[in-house]
Order: structure tokens, then C-alpha cells, then sequence
């Protein structure tokens, strides 16, 4: 807060540069409070408690809680969709089906107050999940299309129904998983390692029809 | 009146039908409704106790057949039975898992013996594989399943033309048979197949 704000040079104005680490705290506030609590029970005041920040800051930078928590969503969607699109870089069918599946795992185990968060508020307003599906069935195609260029002319179409239930199979998986977990599922799987490997194999089975090879597997006993 | 229930839900969502239209539906008074059931909410649950009752038994029937390829074959035209001809019902429920947990707990009891029973019959056409893994192999098949259907027949827009149920069915069929590492042509397939 009074930290020394020190520009280190012809910088921007102090005041604007606190600003920013200002909306920067209170999302981060924000972020932390929903690992513990649903956001319908979080408060602005607590926010504020955990930012250190003045309530009247608060106002200052947002209207409301619900643009608050708009701008946290679209940040962390944003910055999922760029690491899921980043997967469609590799070359191989087995690497951008395995980096997807690192990103989804990431997401889930990492920040399941976040995807608990969005899925609340998909129920409430559709605008998050038009976006999201936007998205979805964009990166589908595109994953549809690496493969294809990948496997050859071998194999035959993939159809669309599978591929994009693909995405809402490994959203449901990893739901029970690490948001509303199902204990037995959660002993079987193993740690976020595993899982990312066991949902990167049946990826590749369901869209290409057979297992990847071996040697790219570091679990055994993927028969 | 689970029937009238039942009949509204494919025209329009839960959130939009009155207890009126439900007595309408079944020819009853309000009154008459107030009788048997304390709320609208208590319809409900009937409903869904119907609808999951009758998926437990085709599970278990499905469950019987010959093998893991006839049991997962089963399965899918059991489930996509549900989802078809009891789509109102089916799309209500989906939405009922989201937002109520209670319901969650009704599903996952339903569904674990089954996962449980699956991954036996799994495990035994998979010597090799780990019982973990065989209980992550059916879970991963039924889970494969319900998204599958979900696409096709609760996400989709009911105004357009819904795929022909033959279709959903060879596809179900045939993603989650490979998911498993199974062919549709049999066991033993997938070992030819696998190359790299």
C-alpha cells in the first residue's frame, strides 16, 4: 500500500501504479476467498478485509461485486483458452492431446474455487456459457484438424458428436474429481500426474481409435 | 400427475411450469393435487424417482450380457433410450444435478454400485490392468456416455434437427468401446490394431 513506490525512472505517476496493484489486490482477494466459500457468500466488505483496502476503493474500481467477479472469470477463461490453444502447437496428435489435458487438470486441481465459481454463474446467466462454448467448439475444430493432418489419410472422419462431448467429458471427470469429489473415483485415479496421462490416453483412443504409442506413456499398466 | 409432470417437461423447462399447468395436464383440481403431495417440489422428486428407477433396472439388465463389448453396447442403448424418449425428464434432471446437491447424492448412489459392477466385468477382459484402473476405465465409459448424450440431446438446441437415434448410437457405441481399448469387432482386435 505505502510501500515504497519508487519509479525507477521518467515512470507513470505513483498514484496510477497503486491504482492497478490496487484492483490487482482485491482480485486476488477475491481468488483466494473462493476456495473456501461460494461467491454468493462472499462479501465486499470481506474482500476488502483480505485486501487491505478501503471500501470506498473498492467502489472505486468496480461498480459491483458481479463486475468484479465478470473480470476475475474472463481473466482466468482467457488464460485457460491460450494455454489450451497453446497444446494445438505440437505437431503430434499424442503431445497436443496430452498439453490439453495438462491444462485442464491444472485448472481444476489448481483453482477449483474458480471452476466451481464459473459453474455457479453458467447457472445464472447464459452469457458465460455462450462464451465458453464459443470457445469450445472453436478449439474442437481446430483439435479435429490436427489430428486429421497428424494421423494421415488413415483415418477415416471424426465425427463431431464425439469430439466436442470430448470437452464435456473431461469437464465432468474432473468435476468429480477435485470439485465434488467422488472418493473412490479420487483413490483410483492417483495423483494429477496420472490423471493427466489416463484422460491424454482416452482422448487419443476415443478421437483415433487406438492407444498412443508405448513408449510416450510413463504409467504402466494402461492396457 | 408424474405423467402430466413428465408431459410438460418436454415442451418447456421445470422453472416455467405452475401447478396449474400440471393439474390441467392430469385433469385434476389443485386441490386435488394439494392431496397427494405437499408442493410442486415433492412432484418432482416422484418424477425423477420414477425416471431413475427405470434406468437402475435397464443398467442392471445391461449389465448381464455377454461380456464387456455386449455389456458397454448395452449400456449405451440403455441410456440413450432414457435420454430419447424421456428427453423433457432427462434435460430437467440434468439441470437438477447442477444446482441441487441433494439430487447428486441420489445419482452417485445409483451410479457407484454400477461403476463397481462395471469395472469388474472390465477387469475381467483386462487381466493386465489394475482394479484402480479398471474403476477409472468405467467410470471414464459412463461419464463418456452421459456428456455424449448430453451434447446431443440436452445442450443442443430443440429447435434443430435432432440426430437420428441410430446415428447417436453407433457413435456412443463405437467412442466408448475404443476408449476402453476394445474394437467393436471384438477383443483382441485392438492388439492388431495398435502400431506407432
Amino acid at each position: 500500500m505505502t510501500d515504497g513506490d519508487r519509479p525507477s525512472g521518467p515512470g507513470r505517476p505513483t498514484r496510477q501504479s497503486r491504482g492497478v496493484r490496487t484492483r490487482q489486490k482485491i482480485k486476488e482477494a477475491l481468488v483466494w476467498l473462493l476456495s473456501d466459500k461460494d461467491y454468493a457468500d462472499i462479501s465486499i466488505a470481506e474482500i476488502c478485509r483480505r485486501a487491505g483496502v478501503a471500501v470506498g476503493g473498492f467502489y472505486f474500481h468496480f461498480e459491483r461485486k458481479d463486475d468484479l467477479i465478470a473480470e476475475v472469470m474472463r481473466e482466468h477463461s482467457d488464460a485457460f483458452w491460450v494455454r489450451l490453444a497453446a497444446a494445438l502447437n505440437y505437431r503430434d496428435s499424442y503431445s497436443a492431446l496430452f498439453h490439453a489435458s495438462t491444462a485442464y487438470v491444472r485448472a481444476f486441481h489448481d483453482s477449483p474455487g474458480l471452476v466451481r465459481c464459473f459453474n455457479q454463474l453458467a447457472m445464472i446467466d447464459p452469457h458465460y456459457v455462450r462464451y465458453w462454448e464459443g470457445s469450445a467448439r472453436n478449439w474442437a475444430d481446430r483439435l479435429i484438424g490436427l489430428i486429421q493432418s497428424c494421423e494421415g489419410g488413415g483415418l477415416g472422419p471424426i465425427h463431431e458428436l464425439t469430439a466436442y462431448s470430448f470437452l464435456s467429458f473431461v469437464d465432468a471427470l474432473l468435476y468429480s474429481l477435485y470439485i465434488d469429489i467422488d472418493t473412490p473415483l479420487a483413490e483410483a485415479a492417483g495423483p494429477p500426474e496420472r490423471v493427466i496421462e489416463e484422460i491424454a490416453v482416452a482422448w487419443h483412443r476415443g478421437l483415433i481409435g487406438r492407444s498412443p504409442p508405448a513408449g510416450r506413456l510413463a504409467f504402466a499398466g494402461s492396457p | 400427475m408424474c405423467d402430466a409432470l413428465s408431459r410438460l417437461l418436454e415442451d418447456k423447462p421445470l422453472g416455467r411450469i405452475t401447478i396449474t399447468d400440471i393439474c390441467a395436464g392430469a385433469n385434476m383440481t389443485v386441490g386435488g393435487f394439494y392431496f397427494h403431495f405437499k408442493s410442486q417440489e415433492e412432484l418432482l422428486q416422484a418424477v425423477v424417482a420414477e425416471h431413475l428407477h427405470a434406468l437402475a433396472q435397464a443398467w442392471d439388465e445391461a449389465l448381464e450380457a455377454d461380456g464387456m463389448t455386449g455389456a458397454v453396447s448395452s449400456l449405451c442403448g440403455v441410456f440413450l433410450e432414457a435420454y430419447s424418449t424421456r428427453n423433457g425428464v432427462s434435460r430437467a434432471y440434468q439441470q437438477l444435478l447442477l444446482t441441487r446437491p441433494e439430487y447428486v447424492e441420489g445419482w452417485r448412489s445409483l451410479m457407484q454400485t454400477r461403476r463397481a459392477q462395471l469395472a469388474r466385468i472390465i477387469a475381467a477382459e483386462r487381466p493386465a490392468a489394475s482394479p484402480e484402473h479398471a474403476l477409472f476405465l468405467s467410470h471414464a465409459a459412463i461419464t463418456l456416455i452421459t456428456s455424449m448424450l448430453n451434447v446431443a440431446y440436452v445442450f443442443s438446441d430443440k429447435a434443430a434437427a435432432p440426430p437420428s437415434k441410430d446415428a447417436v448410437l453407433q457413435e456412443l457405441r463405437r467412442a466408448c468401446l475404443r476408449l476402453l481399448g476394445a474394437c467393436e469387432d471384438g477383443p483382441g482386435a485392438e492388439a492388431r490394431g495398435v502400431g506407432s
